[in-house]
Formats: structure tokens, C-alpha cells, sequence
């Protein structure tokens, strides 16, 4: 459905973002993560329409979005990250105003109307002016707005910023629901929220995609650790250094914090060794008492943490 | 028909802010206030014989005296009107960031300028027609040369035209309206007042300088003449500054 490969943009000297290449299937949500400044925006810009590229190729629905940028926006509803709305206009009147803009048939806007309004729970500010409506409530309109002609492609930029909890939870369910229907790419630096929505992650960088791929297969190419928690009683130096000596186990941390009867390690352990039987016996030979032993597993976080931090250290 | 939601939606918010009412209420002051002033004037020295024999003016009539002066208060008055009126179309778009929307909308570039064109003519046509009082007042009391009346709301039309494409061209190149509407005024004021130095210019000068005057092209239409050069002057005008207009639009998209 979106195809995009060698895209690059460059703002007078600033390279926004510099050869990105990602394809997206129908249906599919892809999430854009990364930093601010990453060229999220700018690459959902050029999807849009709305700023074309220095160079590279990027086509929706097969059409190029430079050539036949008019049949490309017929087809995508697009959030922007800051959305300017007429602010004296109502939201009934507006969302008119966009759905005659974006070509809905004249006998369709009246239906299309109701089910953006019904969608997004617009219902209880349909007749108020923009300019008196909550941050909340403009945020929904913006995604009110993207909806509206029915789009094949979504392309939110941080749909959920600006929310509440309950909002921010209410607009993700939203967005999962039209999984299947329509092809979604959402940009976001919230951790959680990609790995609650998406199918696929992209995380971008400095301009480029550093990793892509499902959030199962990031934590596998990246998170080449694993992580245990063990929690023992005794001395923590040996405790540790008994640790430290099995084989498959990468490095010890102890937690700061205090823990009822012991003391807390978080345990990194090298890809495809599970030691968790030969810890147990080391800290039985060195005489401590072992009290709880878990897998934490690998976060996306650390992930994310790991990608962003290696690149800008280069 | 694309233009058309644009144009609808620009009329509605010209007509829900303040300023359109109260360019109009200053327009109208204006007008009628030198308007009548110029017919009271009249009466009195046309009332007067001697006066007549002094200013030495046997044969006035309210053709010199009124209707010319009506259509060049109303073409003046419109120099500061329709900066003030086109300073916010595309300036306000932008610094509120429903440009950013709107150009991802299944719209070209042309639709916009269009309907924000016509609208901004649409309120100019009104406030012109709106000023016809004047002439049927005239009409009357006396009887003014009705052609001179026609070309002279011809001329009008013609002008206002090249003022709105000029002034959405300075609202194109800017964020900010103040800048816009400065622009415009002082970019119209120019092409106003650049004939009035071919007197003193010899040679190609003045004669570029006559061809480029904005009042020198409205001369004829105020003797009730229509002049091809003239009508030609004012469309060419018209639509170097929607071309440029567009193209700035072009070039943004590209900047941004």
C-alpha cells in the first residue's frame, strides 16, 4: 500500500531524513519511533503531500506522491502533529467544510458527518466553536477530520498527544479497531503506545530508520540479552561474584533499593544460554540462600534505549 | 468546482470578523461625506452665475464635477480597503497552520487562490454596488452622462481586480498580515502614484513610467472612453500577480 525507498530531504543544510526505505502492507499499523527531531514528521510530510522530497521515491496506493499527488491525498487522512483548526467555525460546520473539501459526495457528507462525530465522541461539542473547545476535544477533531472522506491510509502524527489517560486509552482503542480496514502509519515517542497499537515498528534516528521490524523480532535482532532477577540472602559481594562466575552470564547489577530478606540483582545473560539451574547451584556452593529467581525479559525500552544511545554515540 | 468550499468558507469567516465592518462603515463615511460634499459644492456654484463667470466654468456640468470625482475617491479609498481586506488570506492560513491541512487536502493549488480571489471580490463587488446610490441620486436630480457612469464602474471593476491579485500576492509572500497589508498599500500606492511623475520625465521615463501608472490607465474610462490598452493593462496586471501568487504558493511547498 505505501511504498517508500531512498528518501531523502534536506532543508537548505539540514538533511531532515536521508535515505529511508520501508514498505507498508495493506492493513497493517506501522509506528514511527524515535526522538524529537528524527524526521518522523518530515517523512509523513512527504507521504502527505504536503512537502515533497529532495529525492527518493515514495508512492501510496501506487501512486507516486510527487507525480499524482492529487489521487495520493484523494486516498490519506493525515493528523498533524500541531493541527491548526478555522477557529471560528463550529465542529459540525468544519468537519462540513473538510468533507467537501476532500471531495465527499454531496449525498454522503451528511452520513460521513455523523459517524466521524459518533466515532471520536464528538457528539457533546458538534455545535460549539472551535475556539471554545478543550485540547482533548481538538485533538479528536483533528483525527475527526482525517476520517472523514474514509481514507484507504491514515498517517497520524502523535495521535495522542495532549491527552488524558482516558482519552489517550479511548483514541488507541480507536485506532486498533481499524486494523485490517485501513493501512495506519502513526508516529509517537510513547513506548507503550507502539507496542499496544502496532504491527510493525520503525525506530528513526538522525534521519534514518535504524531498526524495523515487529516489536517481537526488535527485542530478538536487538536484545541480545536477557535479563533475570534473583533475590538472595547474605553478603552481596559474594553473592554477586558468585553470579558473576557462571558461565552464560554477561554482568550483575545490585538494585539500590531494599528488599524484604535479601538483596535484589538484575542478571544480563548472553543470547541462547539459559544458567538459571547453575545459578541456583553456585549460590548453594558459596551459602547463600536463594529466594526468588524471575525472568524480567527484554523491554522495548531497552531496545529503544540501546538504538538511540549507540547511533548518537558514533 | 473545487474552488467553491474554499471560497464559501473564506466569505463565512471575512463575514464573522470584525474588520470587514468596520472597513465598510469607513468606506461608506467616506464616501458619502465627500460625495454629498462635492454635490452641495456644486449646487452652490452652479447656482450662482457670477461665481460661474469668476471661476470661469460658463458651461459645468455634474458629469466633471461629480462623477469623476466619485470614481476617483472610490478607486483612492480602495488602496487602503483591499490591503486590509486580502492581508489576511493566505498570511492568517499560515500562521495558524490550517495551510499545513489544507494543502493535504485533494485541492491544487489554483482551487485555493481562486476561491480566495473571488471571495475577497465578492465583498469589493458588494461594497461598489453598495456605493451606486450615489449615481441614482444623481440620476435623479439631474441627469449625468450615463456612459461615463458605465465605463467608470467598468474601470472600477478592472481596478479592483488588479488590487485583489495584488494584495493576495503580498499576502502570499508573508506570516505575518501586518507586513502583508503593508506591502500591498505601499506596492499599490506605487503603481498609483508612478504616473504622476511623467510630467517632469522626458523621453522613455516618463513614457514607462505612464505605461506603468495605475491612474493613468483610468483617464479614458473616466471620459466615458474604453480603451483596449486600458482593459489590457488591468487584466495583464491581474494575472501576473495570481500567476506569482501561485507560484510563491509552489515554491513554499518546497521550503517548508
Amino acid at each position: 500500500m505505501i511504498e517508500v525507498s531512498g528518501l531523502t530531504k534536506i532543508y537548505g543544510r539540514t538533511i531532515a531524513i536521508q535515505d529511508v526505505s520501508f514498505s507498508v502492507a495493506k492493513g497493517e499499523i506501522l509506528g514511527f519511533l524515535g526522538p524529537n527531531g528524527a524526521g518522523k514528521t518530515t517523512t509523513m510530510r512527504i507521504l502527505t503531500g504536503h512537502t515533497p522530497p529532495t529525492s527518493g521515491i515514495a508512492s501510496v496506493a501506487g501512486f507516486d506522491v510527487v507525480v499524482d499527488s492529487l489521487e495520493v491525498r484523494r486516498r490519506i487522512g493525515y493528523l498533524p502533529e500541531t493541527i491548526g483548526l478555522y477557529e471560528d467555525m463550529t465542529v459540525d460546520s468544519y468537519l462540513l467544510f473538510m468533507a467537501e473539501v476532500k471531495g465527499v459526495g454531496r449525498e454522503r457528507r451528511k452520513g460521513r458527518i455523523e459517524a466521524v462525530i459518533e466515532e471520536t465522541g464528538l457528539s457533546s461539542c458538534a455545535n460549539r466553536l472551535i475556539r471554545n473547545i478543550s485540547k482533548g476535544f481538538r485533538q479528536r477533531l483533528g483525527l475527526a477530520q482525517a476520517l472523514i472522506a474514509d481514507p484507504e491510509v491514515l498517517i497520524l502524527d502523535e495521535p495522542t498527544i495532549g491527552l488524558d489517560p482516558a482519552q489517550i486509552r479511548e483514541i488507541r482503542t480507536l485506532i486498533k479497531a481499524m486494523e485490517g480496514r485501513k493501512t495506519i502509519i502513526l508516529s509517537t515517542h510513547i513506548l507503550a503506545e507502539v507496542t499496544a497499537i502496532c504491527n510493525r515498528i520503525a525506530i528513526i534516528n538522525l534521519g534514518r530508520i535504524a531498526v524495523l521490524g515487529t516489536p517481537e523480532e526488535l527485542s530478538r535482532r536487538l536484545g541480545a540479552v536477557r535479563r533475570l532477577s534473583v533475590l538472595a540472602a547474605g553478603d552481596p559481594v559474594r553473592i554477586s561474584r558468585a553470579i558473576e562466575w557462571v558461565p552464560g552470564v554477561q554482568s550483575v547489577l545490585k538494585s539500590e533499593r531494599l528488599h524484604e530478606g535479601g538483596h535484589l540483582f538484575h542478571v544480563d545473560v548472553r543470547e541462547g544460554s539459559d544458567p538459571r539451574k547453575e545459578i541456583v547451584s553456585a549460590l548453594i556452593a558459596a551459602g547463600c540462600d536463594l529466594l526468588e529467581l524471575t525472568t524480567e525479559g527484554v523491554s522495548l525500552e531497552d531496545v529503544y534505549m540501546s538504538v538511540i544511545l549507540g547511533e548518537n554515540r558514533k | 468546482m473545487m474552488w467553491y468550499p474554499i471560497y464559501k468558507r473564506e466569505l463565512k469567516a471575512s463575514l464573522h470578523s470584525p474588520v470587514i465592518y468596520v472597513l465598510a462603515g469607513v468606506f461608506f463615511f467616506l464616501m458619502s461625506y465627500f460625495t454629498l460634499g462635492m454635490m452641495i459644492e456644486f449646487a452652490g456654484v452652479y447656482s450662482d452665475y457670477n461665481m460661474r463667470q469668476m471661476y470661469g466654468m460658463a458651461n459645468m456640468n455634474v458629469t466633471d464635477w461629480i462623477v469623476r470625482g466619485f470614481f476617483g475617491l472610490m478607486n483612492f479609498l480602495m488602496l487602503f480597503i483591499i490591503p486590509l481586506l486580502t492581508m489576511r488570506l493566505f498570511a492568517e492560513e499560515r500562521r495558524n497552520r490550517t495551510y499545513d491541512l489544507l494543502v493535504t487536502c485533494p485541492v491544487r493549488d489554483g482551487d485555493i487562490l481562486t476561491g480566495k480571489f473571488l471571495a475577497a471580490l465578492t465583498i469589493i463587488l458588494a461594497l461598489l454596488a453598495a456605493c451606486s446610490i450615489f449615481p441614482l441620486l444623481l440620476e435623479h436630480y439631474s441627469s449625468p452622462e450615463l456612459p461615463v457612469v458605465f465605463t467608470g464602474y467598468l474601470g472600477m471593476l478592472l481596478t479592483v481586480l488588479a488590487y485583489i491579485a495584488f494584495g493576495i500576492f503580498a499576502s502570499s509572500v508573508t506570516e505575518n498580515q501586518i507586513i502583508s497589508a503593508f506591502l500591498s498599500f505601499a506596492g499599490l500606492l506605487f503603481f498609483y502614484l508612478i504616473g504622476d511623475v511623467t510630467s517632469s520625465q522626458e523621453g522613455w521615463k516618463g513614457a514607462v513610467a505612464s505605461a506603468l501608472s495605475i491612474r493613468q490607465h483610468t483617464l479614458s474610462f473616466a471620459k466615458g472612453v474604453i480603451e483596449l490598452k486600458d482593459v489590457f493593462y488591468f487584466c495583464a496586471f491581474t494575472f501576473l500577480f495570481l500567476f506569482l501568487s501561485l507560484e510563491v504558493l509552489k515554491v513554499r511547498r518546497w521550503r517548508t
